[in-house]
């Protein structure tokens, strides 16, 4: 496709870093040619981020390595956001920082530099011809004075593409674009692609960090595969298959997918989804039984956080039916779930969990404090001893019931956070990437506390990136892949690799 | 400032049974470090030293048991009017209205009972009546229709203004008013003025709804987390609403009051100078008792400070224009303190909004 030389526009050479003892990356080595669009793939802890984060000048690499760009060389380790920028690497990240209520114009300024009249104001005339001569160069169908909201979502995504590399006429600069297609819809992201395509046949290099394999075969004419931190593939794209790929990144030869009947079917039915649909969930159904553990495993854009929010009436839902443990259940907000016996831990335990600038002891009590209420007092006694019990029960390491939630460890703040929860003794209990950012310690004694509830027949629903825990602690892991469950597979017959693997190769379409 | 002290009290009885728990509690309690006590009750020393020294300055005019029930009768209305802020602040909106209300309010009470020759009583119920529906106008705007607090209710204290100018053509009502509450700032119970007594059992009241039922505890968590708020299925809407229409009722008793303190209804009070005092208070308040929380005794405590300065500025012979000034300040040394305290406890400063 390209008519340049093949000299390297970036040359990765023996990059290595460790974070406290984990090796994240060791000695990776790899070069990406000239006017190429090259895949960067990888599962969850490959160290794929952490070698974008390295280029970028976010992490330091440890000594030793070195990044070449066009010819110069930098040393891995001294990298920072500034001279990764005048070597030549840009950056579109997964948020890539536009502003939908902006103009084109504003957008690409305010990163590029508003051009000015010689009286100091903006001069909005030949700041429009500029962008127009951008838009045109990316072939990009929009006015400079549009709103950025009102184009395509691929286009969004290609007016920060092409602000990153205005200044780079002659295509000298190698751009970074982490997971641009995660957050678009099926034809958005082959529109992107194509634009990708177009932009890379003008002279342009494009690093492309995907998890759809799919994507990748379609628009990469070479592919590198990170394993645990080490790089175990870079070749061209042609000739490759989805099978050797998926190999690649998960260790071992692709099995069958397993579809066995799960071992608890004689249990009790506890929730049954029925073609649910909204938003990004497309038609999911399944059925968690009492006591039952199930996992719930998908990429960034699948819809598991929209899943779960779903469930419990924080999600609206356009279609479908949920009842639990026989009765029908329509939850249209939070409260209603909770009446119903379903719980849910969010993902984002700052935004939407946690009330931080509050006690623990209040944090706890705050779903169930008419426990505590009597006709004329409220019994705080009560309800600090209340505290202490679950303080005690779920070792939540915490001065006294009266510390503030933020000044406890992330760890402890999400025991605060389950406690509450089952304080309003659910049947059923979502949690959404329960163990993020949470150290093994306090992993294990959630878990414990966890399984001591389901022996006595409560249902959890987990969704988790973390597909090692996944396959530990769950029942059943169910696959949710562009917003359908792909695959349903009980826990003793997979292990992370296995869930990997399904999560990027199941076919689409297996249970609808 | 009874409250004051039970709250104290509680606090303290709470604290009590600490070393049952075998959990590492002991190492240092919180609320036992220096800096913590100075932050929770170094206004309350601030106000004794204020009072020691304008004592001594001036023995003969401050220092008197009538310019002390002076200072406490002028404070009773602004703490009423300090408790209709507290609530929506508490749930992290800001009702600006208070002082249109206060006054909307008063007159309604005093065109009651001098326009209607109606009773007293009737004049109480035609005024809380007003408040009620102010203040539920209020959080359905904030609530349902998402407008910005701050914007919405200084939109109703222009309206209210309005509708007074209409109806009052700026002359205060004083003629044919119930003589039971004309004289209600110039008697007292056991020595304390009335209006302090029923200001302190209106607190009383305030602190009992915020510290000891569900619902007060709920209005801390919305103000704390709106989204986790939703999410844990608080009912946030209704708690905003209400919190705006309980605080149109404070807004009633403070009018009603404020004929008390003044023997007639004057259209001049209702606007946003009315009730700097009072905002000053509260968001100093919330710097002291219980720091970092807007809070009953703290607020009184805050009140009662900014009197006594301002009544011993006075009486040394300070232009009235330092009272502004003194207050402005206040307002804005307040919440830059409770900004700093807030990024102690959650190590975040955010910028104001």
């Amino acid at each position: 496709m390209s008519t340049k030389t093949v000299a390297p526009a970036l040359a990765v050479t023996d990059v290595s870093k460790a974070f406290a003892g984990t090796q994240a990356l060791l000695d990776v080595s790899f070069a990406v040619t000239a006017g190429r669009v090259h895949a960067l793939l990888g599962g969850n802890g490959s160290g794929k981020s952490t070698l974008i984060k390295i280029l970028a000048g976010v992490h330091r690499a440890d000594p030793g390595g070195s990044v070449v760009v066009n010819g110069t060389s930098v040393a891995a380790d001294r990298l920072t956001p500034g001279l990764a920028r005048e070597i030549g690497l840009r950056f579109v990240h997964q948020n890539p920082g536009l502003i939908r209520d902006m103009t084109v114009v504003e957008n690409v300024a305010l990163t590029n530099g508003f051009s000015r009249t010689r009286y100091g104001g903006v001069a909005w005339g030949a700041l429009r011809r500029r962008t127009r001569r951008l838009l045109d160069r990316f072939e990009i169908e929009a006015d400079p004075n549009q709103q950025l909201s009102e184009l395509r979502p691929a286009d969004q995504t290609m007016v920060a593409v092409a602000r990153a590399l205005e200044d780079d006429q002659d295509g000298l600069s190698t751009l970074v674009l982490d997971e641009p297609t995660a957050a678009l819809p099926r034809h958005e992201a082959a529109f992107l692609l194509e634009a990708m395509r177009r932009c890379a046949s003008t002279g342009h290099t494009i690093l492309f960090v995907s998890h759809r394999i799919d994507e990748v075969l379609a628009v990469s004419e070479s592919v590198t595969v990170l394993r645990d931190g080490v790089e175990v593939l870079t070749r061209e794209a042609e000739g490759l298959d989805e099978q050797q790929l998926v190999q690649a990144i998960v260790g071992r030869s692709p099995r069958a997918v397993y579809q066995v009947p799960p071992a608890t079917s004689a249990l009790e039915a506890c929730v049954e989804v029925e073609h649910l649909r909204g938003g990004p969930i497309h038609d999911v159904s399944f059925t968690a039984r009492k006591g039952e553990v199930v996992g719930i495993a998908g990429l960034l854009g699948s819809g598991r956080s929209e899943l779960l929010r779903m469930i419990y009436g924080a999600h609206p839902r356009e279609s479908g039916d949920i009842t639990i443990e026989g009765g029908p259940y329509q939850a249209n907000d939070p409260s209603s779930a909770l009446r119903n016996g379903v719980a849910l831990v969010p993902e984002d335990r700052a935004a939407d969990g946690a009330f931080l600038d509050m006690s623990v002891l209040e944090n706890l009590s705050i779903g169930q404090l008419g426990k505590f209420r009597e006709p004329l007092r409220f019994r705080h006694d009560l309800e600090r001893a209340a505290a202490r019990e679950d303080i005690e029960k779920f070792t939540v390491k915490t001065q006294s019931p009266s510390t503030p939630l933020a000044s406890l460890s992330g760890g402890n703040q999400q025991k605060v956070l389950l406690a509450r929860c089952l304080r309003s003794a659910p049947r059923v209990l979502l949690l959404d990437e329960p163990t993020q950012g949470i150290d093994v310690g306090a992993r294990a004694d959630i878990f414990a506390i966890l399984s001591e509830h389901v022996a006595r027949g409560l249902t959890v629903i987990i969704v988790s990136s973390d597909f090692e825990e996944l396959a530990r602690v769950t029942d059943r892991v169910l696959i949710l892949r562009g917003g359908r469950i792909v695959a349903d597979v009980p826990a003793q017959s997979v292990d992370a690799a296995a869930i990997t693997e399904l999560v990027y190769s199941a076919p689409m379409g297996a249970s609808s | 400032m009874s409250d004051v002290t039970s709250e104290v009290a509680n606090r303290s009885s709470e604290a009590e049974p600490e070393g049952t728990n075998k959990a590492p509690t002991d190492p240092g309690r919180r609320r036992s470090s220096p800096v913590d006590l100075l932050e929770r009750y170094g206004l309350l020393g601030l106000l004794v030293v204020v009072i020691v020294v304008f004592s001594i300055w001036l023995p003969d005019t401050f220092a008197t048991a009538a310019n002390f029930r002076a200072v406490v009768t002028t404070q009773a209305v602004g703490s009423v009017v300090a408790m209709a802020l507290l609530l929506p602040l508490v749930s992290g909106r800001f009702d600006v209205s208070i002082g249109a209300t206060t006054g909307m309010c008063a007159i309604a009470a005093a065109a009651t009972m001098s326009r209607y020759g109606l009773s007293l009583p009737l004049a109480v119920l035609v005024a809380v009546a007003v408040g009620l529906v102010v203040g539920l106008f209020n959080g359905f705007v904030v609530s349902y229709l998402g407008v910005n607090s701050i914007i919405g209710t200084l939109g109703t204290t222009t309206v209210l203004g309005g509708i007074i100018a209409a109806y009052t053509h700026g002359t205060p009502i004083s003629d044919g008013l119930s003589p039971a509450l004309t004289n209600l700032g110039t008697t007292g119970l056991l020595g304390v003025p009335s209006l302090f007594v029923i200001a302190m059992v209106i607190c009383v009241a305030c602190w009992y709804i915020l510290t000891q039922t569900p619902f007060g505890r709920r209005l801390f968590a919305v103000g704390s987390n709106l989204a986790a708020a939703r999410l844990t299925g608080l009912g946030a809407r209704t708690l905003v609403v209400s919190s705006f229409t309980l605080a149109g009722v404070l807004a009633a008793l403070a009018g009603i009051m404020q004929i008390g303190a003044q023997g007639s209804a004057d259209p001049q009070v209702a606007g946003i100078p009315f009730i700097l005092p009072s905002m000053a208070a509260v968001f100093l308040g919330a710097t002291t008792i219980h720091p970092g929380r807007y809070n009953v005794p703290g607020t009184i405590v805050a009140l009662l400070f900014l009197g006594t300065t301002v009544s011993g500025l006075a009486l040394a012979g300070a232009s009235p224009w330092v009272t502004d000034v003194f207050n402005g300040s206040a307002i804005i040394a307040a919440i830059a303190i409770s900004a700093q305290f807030r990024r102690r406890r959650t190590g975040e400063l955010d910028i104001g909004s």
